[in-house]
């Protein structure tokens, strides 16, 4: 596709990276997660 | 609960009865007859109070939220914990009663949902203030939660909200982060229709830096008010936390109000827009940049110093005046400069009343639910687990 | 309608990969606006304020007819903006050295349109035939349009509690399209030709050769060339356009780009701060676990010193507590084994 108008190719392009803001912030908590799942339990967690 | 009976005849009853009565008639003729039934909106000027105090200033005084659980969760001032509750309460109301508010402004109050659901604007600043603001909202009432949880005996469902205590900060802080800067955004599209002293491409960053001082010292503020109206319902551990918690937000906002002071004045230099100072504009300027910043940045810095509590409550009350008056600045003074003073707006009777209305019911709905769930104080049940 | 918005240019896109043609510009990429793109010349120096264009105006789009009709000329006495009842307006300025200037003025119908820039429902679309099209389907009225345009020209049906909405100049392109009409309502009125609709590339060549052939009598500058990155309404003028009510100081940038950066930068927040205060909240947490181990390794230290001090108090005590136990049993032995003996004595005595 084209774009005569730049304000059609922002439409798309912003478009595309707010999708990509939402999968980035759920790569951030699954990876989060992974990253700390075999640290011992009061590593992860202390008051 | 009280034991003793409530007493219903009270002056602050009163004129809220008054308040509300008055709203209710502004909110017949606003959807019974349309916006200029009440508003002083016209085609030069779309946008009135309405956006400037109830959903600029709304969304920069409901700061509070994250400012406090960063500090608390992230920033390592567990010790503070006590103070969370009141300032997610006052936050998530904050919010939904911005929303509230802009069921009144927009033409067709029922199609809010459609940038989200319908039809998507990704280019518009407002898509994004939408978008954070529907998230954001979403984000607060799960991390309030657990008050109602408690109130309402279910304990699964407090702690597995618990669990997730961090991440919702941090998204909390994300979102923020990105709509109180897209608030300032809003403006960067007119450059020809903003005064040159208030217009920056760091307009964004301006509205963020603000909005924490903001959020700071409303916390102050609220918590002084509930202090005297609530005090009964507020724990020993609340009390206890309460004084060296107001001098550690004074001396915080203190140092980000010298940082907004130093960023403003390279937004003058950037542009070189010193020779406006001289002019009337100019004047208004510096009263907003001596006058509501440097000010209350130096009386919090003293009040944090000399552990002086009425000066940093009296403080806080200049500060939340200063982002009202920024805010007015932003969006109406300095908003259509160019037009003559005969095109230029001034709010009409019934648009004050509407933003007095929702005030009361943000106020009448936070006394609510702070004399019934544990806000000020910790649910017997769950004592100690933070 | 699906075109209209994000998802449907989504669409279109994955349509053209499938099709390998190449899928987006680059950034850097100009974008001249469509090739065929149609717009009206308006030509300062030949209107001569008959108002005949309002009138049509509001007769080709059935808008309400005013008090006063359109050719009574006093109207023109004060400053008009465009309304919900007035696509167009035309506006009287004296000018010293002139006389009477007359300018119309209506959507300018931007190449980049600011409106469209601001829509958060994606309302508003710039059309390949050069209009700035507005969709009330989805329209919210948020009015963030009107606070966009840096021409002042969208207006809002206040009065309207049910279905309040944007209006503003279509370039009749409905009508157009829809073969009702082949040009513009005002065009079409104009006795004078001062105004001229044609392709927004061909209008720019007419409008040159207007000044070079008269340049007394123009100003040498067509207004909406570049403005806010160009229009495709473009006016030309015999006097400078600042004195015929046409702000000259709105630069050449189009709107969409100066909300690009900011909007550029809030993705990036969403990409780093989670990890900033992510590392904040470990660093702090590690600090405080430190803290309280240290804390914890102190208690422990002093309860086993504490311990061990009272262990040996204890012995002490209770060697004492033996010592003088056994002393006392001796001291006792002692005393019965004296008396036993003096006792014993004292028999031997009475029985020797």
């Amino acid at each position: 596709m084209e774009y005569y108008v730049l304000q059609d190719f922002l439409t798309f392009t912003k478009g595309t990276v707010y999708l990509l803001m939402g999968a980035g912030l759920v790569a951030f908590v699954i990876w989060w997660n992974f990253l700390f799942s075999r640290e011992p339990e009061n590593h992860k967690n202390v008051k | 609960m009280n034991t003793t009976e409530y007493k219903w005849i009270t002056p602050f009853n009163i004129i809220a009865g008054i308040i509300l009565a008055f709203g209710v008639v502004a909110t017949v003729m606003r959807f019974g007859f349309g916006l200029s039934a009440v508003t002083n909106l016209d085609d030069n000027n779309p946008w009135g109070i309405w956006i400037s105090f109830d959903l600029l200033c709304g969304v920069a005084l409901a700061a509070g939220g994250y400012v406090t659980t960063s500090a608390i969760y992230l920033f390592g001032y567990k010790k503070y914990q006590a103070a969370v509750r009141p300032a997610l309460l006052t936050a998530f109301l904050g919010y939904a009663f911005v929303v509230v508010a802009l069921h009144f402004d927009v033409g067709r109050p029922w199609r809010l949902p459609y940038p989200l659901f319908v039809s998507q604007g990704p280019t518009s600043v407002l898509f994004e203030i939408g978008l954070c603001v529907f998230l954001y909202l979403t984000v607060l009432f799960i991390e309030f939660t657990p008050a109602a949880f408690e109130w309402l005996g279910m304990k699964k469902a407090r702690n597995i909200v618990h669990k997730a205590t961090i991440a919702l900060t941090i998204m909390g802080v994300v979102l923020s982060t990105m709509h109180q800067s897209s608030l300032g955004a809003l403006y960067l599209i007119v450059p020809s229709k903003v005064h040159p002293l208030w217009y920056s491409d760091y307009l964004p960053v301006f509205f963020f830096v603000s909005s924490t001082v903001a959020g700071l010292s409303m916390v102050i503020f609220e918590g002084s008010i509930s202090h005297k109206f609530i005090h009964e319902k507020m724990s020993d551990e609340y009390l206890g936390i309460h004084d060296t918690f107001v001098f550690s937000f004074a001396r915080a906002a203190s140092f980000v109000l010298l940082a907004y002071f130093v960023i403003k004045v390279i937004g003058v230099a950037a542009d070189n827009n010193w020779h406006y100072l001289a002019t009337g504009y100019g004047s208004w300027f510096l009263v907003e940049m001596l006058g509501f910043v440097l000010l209350p940045c130096m009386l919090y810095g003293i009040a944090a110093r000399e552990k002086n509590m009425a000066l940093a409550k009296w403080t806080s009350l200049l500060a939340v005046l200063g982002i009202v008056v920024n805010r007015f600045n932003v969006s109406l003074v300095a908003f259509n400069y160019k037009l003559d003073s005969a095109d230029r707006y001034f709010p009409s009777f019934w648009e004050i009343v509407v933003s007095v209305f929702v005030v009361t019911l943000l106020i009448l709905t936070f006394r609510w639910i702070s004399r019934r769930m544990a806000i000020f104080s910790e649910h017997p049940d769950f004592q100690g687990d933070h | 309608m699906l075109r209209r918005t994000f998802l449907g240019l989504l669409g279109a896109t994955a349509a053209g990969l499938a099709a390998g043609k190449p899928a987006a510009a680059a950034a850097n990429t100009h974008f001249g606006g469509y090739p065929d793109a149609k717009g009206v010349l308006f030509d300062g120096t030949r209107c001569i304020g008959c108002r005949k264009c309002e009138g049509k105006c509001n007769e080709v789009n059935e808008l309400k007819a005013p008090e006063k009709p359109f050719d009574d000329l006093t109207v023109l006495d004060e400053k008009r903006r465009t309304n919900q009842y007035a696509y167009t307006v035309v506006n009287k300025y004296e000018v010293e050295g002139a006389g009477s200037v007359f300018r119309k003025i209506q959507c300018n119908h931007c190449m980049e349109p600011a409106c469209a820039s601001a829509c958060f429902v994606s309302a508003f679309k710039k059309e390949p035939s050069g209009a700035v099209s507005y969709n009330e389907s989805v329209c919210v009225g948020c009015r963030y349009c009107m606070v966009a345009c840096p021409f002042y020209v969208p207006a809002y049906s206040y009065d309207d509690p049910i279905t309040p909405k944007v209006i503003k100049c279509t370039l009749c392109d409905p009508l157009i399209a829809s073969g009702k009409r082949t040009i513009p309502g005002c065009v079409e009125a104009c006795p004078k030709e001062a105004l001229v609709y044609g392709k927004r590339d061909e209008l720019l060549k007419i409008a040159n050769e207007r000044i070079h052939r008269n340049p007394d009598r123009y100003v040498d500058h067509i207004y909406g060339e570049t403005e806010m990155g160009g229009t495709n309404w473009l006016y030309l003028s015999g006097v400078p356009f600042d004195e015929i009510g046409l702000d000259t100081h709105l630069g050449t940038t189009p709107a969409p780009k100066f909300t690009k950066g900011a909007l550029g930068a809030v993705a990036m927040v969403v990409g780093i701060w989670p990890v900033l205060l992510g590392g904040i909240y470990g660093v702090t947490k590690v600090t405080r676990n430190e803290a309280t181990k240290a804390r914890m390794d102190a208690v422990a230290d002093a309860i086993a010193t504490t311990k061990a001090e009272d262990a040996a108090t204890l012995k002490s005590a209770m060697d004492k507590a033996a010592a003088d136990k056994a002393a006392t049993v001796e001291r006792e032995v002692k005393k019965a084994l004296a008396e036993a003996a003096k006792a014993q004595e004292a028999a031997e005595g009475e029985e020797g």
